[in-house]
């Protein structure tokens, strides 16, 4: 029986305070919006990468490799061919293009494919369907950005090294896309019959060598067994439709998971406005609920009563959030789509939405739970001795409190664990947001408590009284702080970190820094370059060799043994790759010696050449200070020993090496340089490339105020994909806001029309209230941009290792801008308090 | 001191006109003590609060102190009111964030920089706590006091900017008997040391028999005045 009657009462029991807990609601609608909106996101990006799978990678296998494929590889593709297995080839490297009529240059990314590439999907063209033919002839097909940055139009002619093309139309879209990577490296598709022509992979430039198969499925994996060994020895690595599948479902899942973990931020502050607004509406129920005491009901039906408004509240505002997430999923792929390679379907996904509505009548039941709890206390004989005042609340019993506490974190961890790409991610989470909670906890208190220690007594009545106001009994301060203020933190702390890093890439303010860069430069052509930006009166900042060379032994053991080694558990990759390494006798502004000794002194006769190694790869490799590593440089051993490590700081524009060996060791190997270059004047940055490219067309050149640019743009997307779901936050603390000013509206009324009734004036009221707005505002900011330095600092210099600078300004401007928002809200929300007479509202009071 | 002509007000209460107060004349001499009773619902109330400006009546005039209170404006009133005129609340009608001295302060702070932060305005709240008996309770809050010790810092406000006309609405509609006589001696005593005219509404009776002039009003009309011979 006891079931049913709670259930009744909860419903008759909601009358009065139904309108009014609606703001509740929207608390965790936003939060339930936002993972139902990224998690039906990821499901749909997993359904569309299985749709498209074949169509992305174009063909059942593709082989790839960093060197021409061997002889012995070749001889296998000849047999494939033979017993009738189509067979394409895609040759990718950088170089430069150079549009003749307008004499303007751009590093591109050349791809020369051969027919029947890709067997699956197609790739569109404009002019259509050029794709098939144009390999007829010594044709190119680019990405749009190419005619822009070569200012170039179809028909133009195009110098790709030694050879020239006419660009027949432009790719409009191709399976496997990103359209981010064209700003980085913009595709030139040239016929691989002419590939020779452009006389352009010598030694040491990087090319990628790739062979697409059409393939029976069944004939996959006993055709990669079989050659396994042969294609392992070759450095040849394999990608099959289902790797590629599961590559790419892992990599945007991670992302979309992450970017859930920010829309959960919003679902917990969600909670944190229920655990608010349910405060409030206790005080109002203390009566309703003694009654119940009174005439027989026990604590656990009073309790259920209550409990059971904030469910079917909660599931109210989840049904709604779940609306909200569907309609904002439908926006995620314009959101997300520059970082996806592949176009993205959207379909109702019936089980994320359900686990919404779940999630937030959870989040709702045990964010209500703690101040529910009074309720349960209630001594029924409140309802004879009541006092004029509400009258103090009761306290709960202490263990009840702990196990929902305990409760509340378990729930956190639960769900982070949840929404994590990893569990290790989602602990850490989990603490993370405990600890920012406390220390956004903690500043509230502080910032309070200074604002009571240093109360401006002198100030006028309406500034002293607006200030007071912040104290009022039952006041939502701190629970209105730590709304706003994590959702200033999450946004400030993104744009600090954002500006950091942009600053970090500004080239032009550091004069210091080369932005203008040469590499294929061959040993002859080192000093005709360097002549010929000396004739321009450019002066090669720096010269670096660059040698490549593959290592052979680790301390005298064959690397095709060193895998199978069970105590360093090395990757092949870094193993067998191919390492691009240089000589010199001073460290370079960009690294730091963390290990071993420089070489200043000489190397005593008879010692082993000694080599300095970057940190992190000298871990990967398993190698410690002392141990010896053989290199295969083009051929020839040469036998090194570690003598010190080095930490890197990649981020510099600079080149930068894993390895660098001392002088004296490598001048006679074969290599090619770098050559780093500054000049401010963009128009001789332009005109000394094109010149080295009619000079040297092997030479490619960059600008790296383009690739700054492009970084900063990237940056600007990443964050702007972040914020978008810390959006959600803010919005959560808006509905906090709103239903902290409503809850207090009453007293807030009561207090106007008293200082009316006194003879305050409705400047005064308006002043008064415009101060409390303010203060609130303020502190809230200040809250968030508080922690946000400390966040930006912390993300800079311990994250990405690299210095950080406060932007005062701009936080001014976070924290002016918060202000302006509580108040705009604030004053909106008590127009009807400041206007009336006071009569009039005397009565409404009464009511 | 306080002249009433014509008065009638009417509200809007589900959409009909809801007539409060009708034909109501009356003249209030400086300095004189007026009870008002009558029964709930009578319109008791808000002819006080038409007395004190606090709206405009549907129609009438209103004189407080020779000034027609139709012709001024809201904050003109509100002027008027923290010029002239106290007020006692049934409910005390504290603010909550404010210690007991900075509640008897807020008339004096409201008339502007001067008077409100003066030290004499300070000296005359602290004399006044010290005269209702909570010397040692000024810097409590609201929340912190009995219900007569709220209604007596509420006394100490009415008389704080030396009103020349003193509003109470039911003094001691929320006190306890023994507490209520103990306020209502304290606001006779305070009035006849400042000679202010005082308004008194009450269905008290043993409260309307120590004021001068009774008025009774019921469904909003008076339906008596009358004046007790001086004792």
């Amino acid at each position: 029986m006891r079931a049913p009657f709670a259930l009744v009462m909860a419903w008759r029991e909601s009358r009065g305070s139904r309108r009014r807990l609606a703001l509740y609601l929207g608390a965790v609608s936003l939060g339930v919006a936002a993972l139902v909106a990224i998690n039906s996101f990821r499901a749909d990006v997993t359904a569309s990468v299985h749709a498209q799978a074949r169509t992305l990678l174009g063909a059942d296998l593709a082989l790839r490799s960093r060197s021409p494929f061997p002889d012995s590889v070749e001889a296998v593709f000849d047999s494939l061919r033979a017993s009738g297995v189509p067979i394409a080839r895609v040759t990718s490297f950088a170089s430069m293009a150079l549009a003749v009529r307008s004499g303007r240059t751009r590093l591109v990314d050349v791809r020369a494919v051969t027919e029947g590439f890709p067997f699956y999907g197609t790739i569109a063209t404009n002019p259509p369907a050029l794709w098939t033919t144009f390999r007829n002839g010594p044709a190119v097909l680019v990405d749009p950005a190419v005619l822009v940055y070569l200012e170039a139009a179809p028909g133009d002619t195009v110098q790709i090294g030694d050879a020239r093309f006419v660009i027949t139309g432009v790719v409009s879209d191709a399976p496997g896309d990103v359209s981010l990577w064209s700003a980085i490296g913009p595709r030139v598709y040239l016929p691989a019959q002419y590939l020779g022509e452009t006389h352009l992979l010598q030694f040491g430039s990087l090319a990628q060598y790739r062979a697409y198969f059409q393939l029976p499925d069944a004939q996959i994996q006993p055709f990669l067994n079989h050659y396994n060994t042969l294609l392992q020895h070759s450095l040849i690595s394999s990608e099959t439709v289902s790797e590629q599948e599961e590559d790419l479902t892992r990599a945007l899942g991670r992302l979309a998971r992450y970017l859930g973990l920010v829309g959960l931020i919003a679902l917990l502050l969600g909670g944190l406005g229920v655990g608010s607004a349910v405060n409030v509406f206790v005080r109002d129920k203390l009566d309703g609920a003694a009654l119940l005491r009174c005439l027989g009901a026990s604590q656990r039906t009073v309790l259920a009563v209550y409990l059971l408004q904030a469910a079917a509240l909660g599931l109210i505002g989840a049904g709604v959030g779940v609306l909200l997430g569907v309609l904002v999923q439908a926006a995620l792929p314009a959101v997300f789509g520059e970082f996806l390679p592949l176009d993205v379907s959207v379909s109702l996904r019936w089980s994320t939405m359900l686990t919404g509505l779940g999630i937030g009548v959870g989040t709702a039941c045990l964010f209500a739970l703690l101040p529910l709890l009074q309720l349960r206390e209630v001594s029924p004989l409140r309802v004879l001795r009541r006092e004029l005042d509400a009258g103090p609340v009761p306290r709960p019993a202490r263990w009840w409190r702990l196990v929902v506490a305990a409760m509340m974190v378990a729930g956190l961890v639960a769900l982070s664990r949840w929404q994590a790409p990893r569990p290790l991610v989602g602990y850490a989470f989990a603490a993370a947001v405990l600890v920012t909670t406390a220390a956004l906890w903690l500043t509230a208190k502080g910032l309070i408590w200074a604002t009571r220690r240093w109360f401006p007594r002198r100030a006028s009545y309406v500034i002293r009284q607006g200030i007071a106001n912040l104290f009022r009994p039952q006041n939502q301060t701190v629970a209105v702080m730590l709304a706003i203020g994590f959702g200033v933190f999450l946004i400030t702390t993104l744009y600090v970190v954002q500006r950091s890093l942009v600053a970090q890439f500004a080239l032009d303010a550091q004069p210091d820094r080369p932005n203008l860069v040469f590499f294929d430069v061959q040993v002859d052509e080192k000093d005709s370059v360097a002549r010929l930006l000396d004739a321009r009166g450019v002066r090669p900042l720096d010269v670096a060799p660059i040698v490549p060379a593959r290592i052979a032994r680790v301390n005298g053991r064959p690397i095709d043994s060193l895998p199978s080694d069970s105590l360093h558990r090395r990757s092949p990759w870094v193993l067998r790759r191919e390492y691009r390494n240089t000589y010199r006798d001073t460290l370079v502004s960009s690294e730091r010696l963390t290990a071993g000794t420089w070489w200043t002194a000489a190397r005593p006769h008879g010692d082993l050449p000694r080599v300095s190694v970057e940190e992190d790869i000298a871990s990967s490799l398993g190698v410690g200070l002392g141990d010896r590593i053989t290199w295969n440089v083009q051929g020839v051993m040469v036998e090194t020993r570690v003598a010190s490590f080095r930490q890197v700081s990649w981020a510099r524009f600079q080149p930068n090496f894993f390895v660098v060996f001392e002088p004296g060791v490598l001048e006679r190997a074969p290599q090619t340089f770098v050559l780093l270059a500054r000049t401010t004047d963009p128009t001789l940055r332009a005109e000394l490339q094109r010149d080295v490219t009619l000079s040297f067309p092997g030479v490619s050149s960059l600008d790296l105020t383009l690739v700054q640019r492009t970084l900063d743009s990237l940056i600007a997307k990443v964050t702007l994909a972040i914020r978008f779901m810390a959006l959600f936050s803010i919005g959560s603390g808006l509905v906090i806001l709103i239903g902290a000013l409503t809850a207090s509206r009453l007293q807030r009324a009561r207090e106007a029309v008293l200082l009316k009734t006194l003879g305050a004036s409705t400047r005064q009221v308006r002043g008064i209230l415009l101060t409390e707005y303010s203060a609130w505002g303020s502190l809230a900011a200040l809250t968030g941009v508080v922690l946000a330095g400390a966040g930006g600092w912390a993300i800079m210099t311990r994250l990405f290792e690299l210095p950080f600078r406060l932007p005062v300004l701009p936080l001014l401007g976070v924290w002016l801008a918060v202000c302006g928002l509580v108040v705009a809200v604030g004053l909106a929300h008590s127009r009807a308090v400041v206007r009336g007479t006071p009569l009039a509202m005397w009565r409404a009071l009464s009511e | 001191m306080i002249e009433a002509q014509d008065l009638e007000q009417t509200y809007q209460s589900g959409g009909r006109p809801l007539t409060v107060l009708r034909q109501i004349n009356l003249a209030i001499a400086p300095g004189e003590f007026v009870a008002i009773m009558g029964p709930s619902g009578s319109g008791k109330t808000t002819l006080l609060g038409l007395l004190a400006g606090l709206d405009r009546p549907t129609r009438g005039t209103i004189r407080l102190d020779g000034e027609d209170l139709g012709a001024l404006s809201e904050d003109a009133r509100a002027r008027m009111r923290v010029e002239k005129v106290g007020f006692v609340f049934q409910t005390f009608q504290l603010m909550p964030t404010l210690t007991a001295l900075e509640n008897v302060l807020v008339p004096l702070e409201l008339r502007g920089r001067a008077a409100g932060n003066g030290r004499t305005a300070e000296a005359r709240a602290r004399q006044l706590l010290e005269r209702v008996g909570l010397g040692d309770r000024m810097d409590h809050y609201p929340a912190q006091l009995s219900g007569g010790e709220q209604q007596r810092v509420g006394l100490a406000r009415a008389f704080a900017a030396e009103p020349r006309v003193l509003l109470a609405d039911e003094p001691t509609g929320s006190l306890d008997a023994e507490t209520g006589h103990a306020v209502i001696d304290l606001l006779v005593a305070l009035n006849r040391d400042a000679g202010t005219t005082l308004v008194l509404v009450t269905h008290d009776p043993a409260l309307a028999a120590r004021a001068r002039r009774v008025i009774r009003i019921s469904a909003g009309a008076i339906v008596s005045d009358t004046r007790a011979e001086p004792a």
